[in-house]
């Protein structure tokens, strides 16, 4: 055997471990293949651009740090972003989510908002095992709907959030009556049967619920219902286009509780920029601002408001923050198999603080983050419960509309 | 529920049906003169909220005297949208034009998206958030403005439609366009002119609702089925019939409203819808008739 032909069969015999790329002994992909379904179009689209650039972002900072670390191979592996379009219908999320497994075969799924589109879409996960984890539906939705083993769901808990604002005006003094208006989707029902719950158990009074459709323009009915009750409390839980009609309708009609709380309605900035000084004094309850302190979160606010324009909102930070959990469930399970991703997603959560900070999943896979009051003053968000962390005095009671006009 | 409730209730909801006429009567001219049912209509009037919002947020420019600018340019975009895109394909039946506006709803919804963004949109001046009192009832200003203008606005199109040549020929289209064409119409431009006009209408409405309620870039489906409801009612093409059945809509929606709460009261609207289309399928004021019914 002359030498060229003793190098040849040497390297014939090479050749297949030269190929591999780690000591798993499979080949590596060009990049990890990440789902996401958003609300781009349709009703909630004001939430998908939220949640894309958040997804985005944590995405193109993963891969400017040369990817996520898969044992399996070895080394850095980009992130590959596949994203649809759900057009806020829960029909059309449970429809991408099944394409992005069956088609592009992703190893995790994130993006989803809203409980209807969540719950639709983590269905199909369920079915297809595999992980999905978001920052888009509150946790006793999430709960009731059944027993989760591969939705992992971060987000405020509905009676946490019943208790703050209850707490909060415990600090202050009212006739303690309260009035419901609640949206007949999901959030609305929920949150309305933990507010009928929790109200008594605080020494609250509800005098009026009333329950209507998304999408309704004509309030004036359920608001001169209310101002006949003469409750000094306004709880809501309505959808952002609706909160606005109604809080002008309240203005027309001259009703002004002396406290406001808009849930979903007016956490983004376009509520004061529709509204205006009307808005002064209303509250809501969220699990994230700024000045909460969470690492990258307020640089992440900045980025987005420097590029788009627009303000920050939870959605956004939620959503980074999904991407952070999951991105480290990859490189702690070390192989791209969506069963080992799924079995690392809590103890990815507990390695890492995140931009919406600490997130401990409990043992039914929600994470409920602490829940803050904010309320609108001056055209900016500011913290007023609890009162250790707050930013501003809380503002009570809401000034009359007279005196917003001048 | 005491009186006083239910009589604003009723007084609101017959003055909120002016709003409800008023983003109707577009629609109903198109339908009464063309039979087409034209889907793109909530988005001509969302168009037309978007435009007026644009000038009052970046110009200060007041909803009312901007209609000076947003009712050209609707009467415009309707105008081409017929000359160029429909009238090539009335030939072929409804079925063509009306899916026709139906891609063009679509795309103008993704247009709204791209260029105003998905939030939620509202033109909030210094007196449309007032409300006019009269005998202790509380009816909101933009309320009651819609009813007005709706009432103008009926009044504008059945003399255009009864005085002038132009509407002449638009009522001589509606009743038998073969006809019309024999007797020397140019029928194809005056569809064209009808859907400028629709268009022209649905600013109007537009505006109203920019100074009224809010709006996203997907709100023109509910003023379409609302629109659709009212024509319906008032009988396909009926001028006066539109303003009516506005009124007569709003009024069940607020009475059904106030006796089994807010969440009720589409459902009452409906079943009014389904009653008259039951009892009277050419609706309250529309005649038996093959033709159009344009006055």
């Amino acid at each position: 055997m002359n030498i060229g032909r003793a190098a040849c069969t040497l390297l014939l015999l090479l050749l297949p471990f030269g190929c591999r790329s780690g000591p798993g002994g499979s080949t590596a992909p060009d990049a990890i293949p990440i789902g996401a379904s958003i609300t781009v179009t349709g009703g909630s689209a004001s939430f998908g651009g939220y949640a894309r650039y958040g997804i985005t972002r944590a995405i193109a900072a993963a891969n400017a740090a040369g990817g996520v670390f898969v044992r399996q191979y070895d080394r850095k592996l980009p992130v590959r972003l596949v994203l649809y379009d759900n057009e806020s219908k829960a029909e059309k999320a449970a429809a991408d989510v099944e394409r992005l497994i069956l088609r592009d075969k992703v190893v995790a799924v994130t993006g989803l908002t809203g409980p209807e589109r969540v719950l639709s879409g983590a269905e199909v996960c369920e079915r297809y095992r595999v992980p999905m984890v978001t920052a888009g539906a509150p946790l006793g939705t999430v709960r009731k709907a059944r027993r989760w083993k591969y939705l992992w769901d971060i987000f405020f808990d509905e009676a946490e959030l019943c208790r703050k604002q209850f707490l909060l005006m415990d600090t202050v003094v009212s006739n303690r009556n309260v009035v419901l208006f609640t949206d007949n989707g999901p959030d609305g029902t929920v949150q309305g049967g933990y507010w009928e719950q929790y109200a008594p158990q605080f020494g609250y009074r509800i005098l009026y619920r009333a329950s209507f459709p998304g999408g309704t323009t004509d309030y004036g009915d359920m608001i001169r219902k209310a101002q006949a009750t003469g409750a000094d409390i306004l709880l809501a839980q309505i959808q952002p286009p609706d909160g606005i009609a109604l809080v002008r309708q309240m203005e027309a009609l001259n009703w002004k509780p002396k406290a406001a709380f808009l849930e979903r309605a007016c956490e983004a900035a376009d509520f004061w920029e529709a509204l205006g000084c009307s808005a002064q004094g209303i509250c809501f309850t969220t699990i994230w601002h700024p000045e909460c302190g969470y690492p990258g979160a307020k640089e992440l606010a900045q980025a987005f408001h420097k590029e788009t324009g627009r303000s920050y909102t939870t959605h956004l930070v939620g959503a980074y923050a999904a991407v952070q959990v999951l991105l480290k469930a990859i490189e702690l399970a070390g192989v791209l198999d969506a069963e080992a991703i799924n079995r690392a997603v809590r103890a990815a959560a507990a390695a890492q603080p995140t931009v919406l900070g600490d997130i401990r999943f409990a043992e039914d896979q929600t994470a409920a983050q602490a829940t803050m009051v904010l309320q609108w003053q001056d055209g900016e968000r500011q913290i007023v419960y609890p009162k250790e962390i707050a930013t501003r005095a809380f503002l009570y009671p809401l000034p009359a509309w007279a005196d917003l006009r001048k | 529920m005491q009186s006083d409730l239910w009589l604003a209730s009723a007084v609101n909801g017959l003055v909120l049906g002016g709003l409800y006429a008023a983003t109707a009567l577009g629609l109903s001219m198109v339908f009464g003169v063309m039979r087409l049912v034209n889907v793109a209509h909530g988005e001509l009037i969302i168009l037309a909220s978007y435009l007026s919002w644009t000038l009052y947020t970046r110009a200060g420019i007041d909803p009312f005297v901007g209609l000076v600018v947003v009712v050209p340019v609707l009467f415009a975009a309707g105008w081409a949208i017929q000359r160029f895109m429909l009238n090539p394909l009335m030939a072929q039946g409804m079925e063509a034009p009306m899916l026709t506006t139906f891609g063009l709803s679509i795309i103008a919804q993704s247009l709204y998206l791209f260029a105003w963004t998905p939030d939620s949109r509202s033109i909030k001046t210094w007196y449309s958030d007032n409300v006019v009192t009269v005998a202790s009832i509380a009816v909101p200003n933009m309320f009651v403005i819609a009813l007005l203008a709706a009432a103008l606005l009926a009044g504008a199109l059945h003399l255009f439609v009864t005085r002038t040549l132009a509407g002449k020929a638009v009522r001589a289209a509606s009743q038998s366009a073969r006809t019309a064409a024999m007797m020397g119409v140019d029928i194809p431009r005056v569809y064209a002119l009808t859907y400028g006009i629709g268009a022209a209408l649905a600013a109007v409405g537009g505006v109203l609702v920019a100074a009224t309620f809010t709006f996203v870039p997907s709100s023109g489906l509910a003023y379409l089925l609302k629109g659709f409801a009212v024509v319906v009612l008032g009988g396909m093409g009926s001028i006066g019939g539109t303003l009516l059945a506005g009124m007569a809509l709003g009024l069940a929606e607020s009475l059904g409203a106030a006796a089994f709460g807010t969440g009720y009261k589409d459902l009452v609207g409906l079943l009014l819808f389904l009653l008259v289309l039951t009892l009277r399928p050419a609706g309250i004021f529309g005649r038996r008739q093959a033709g159009g019914s344009l006055v």
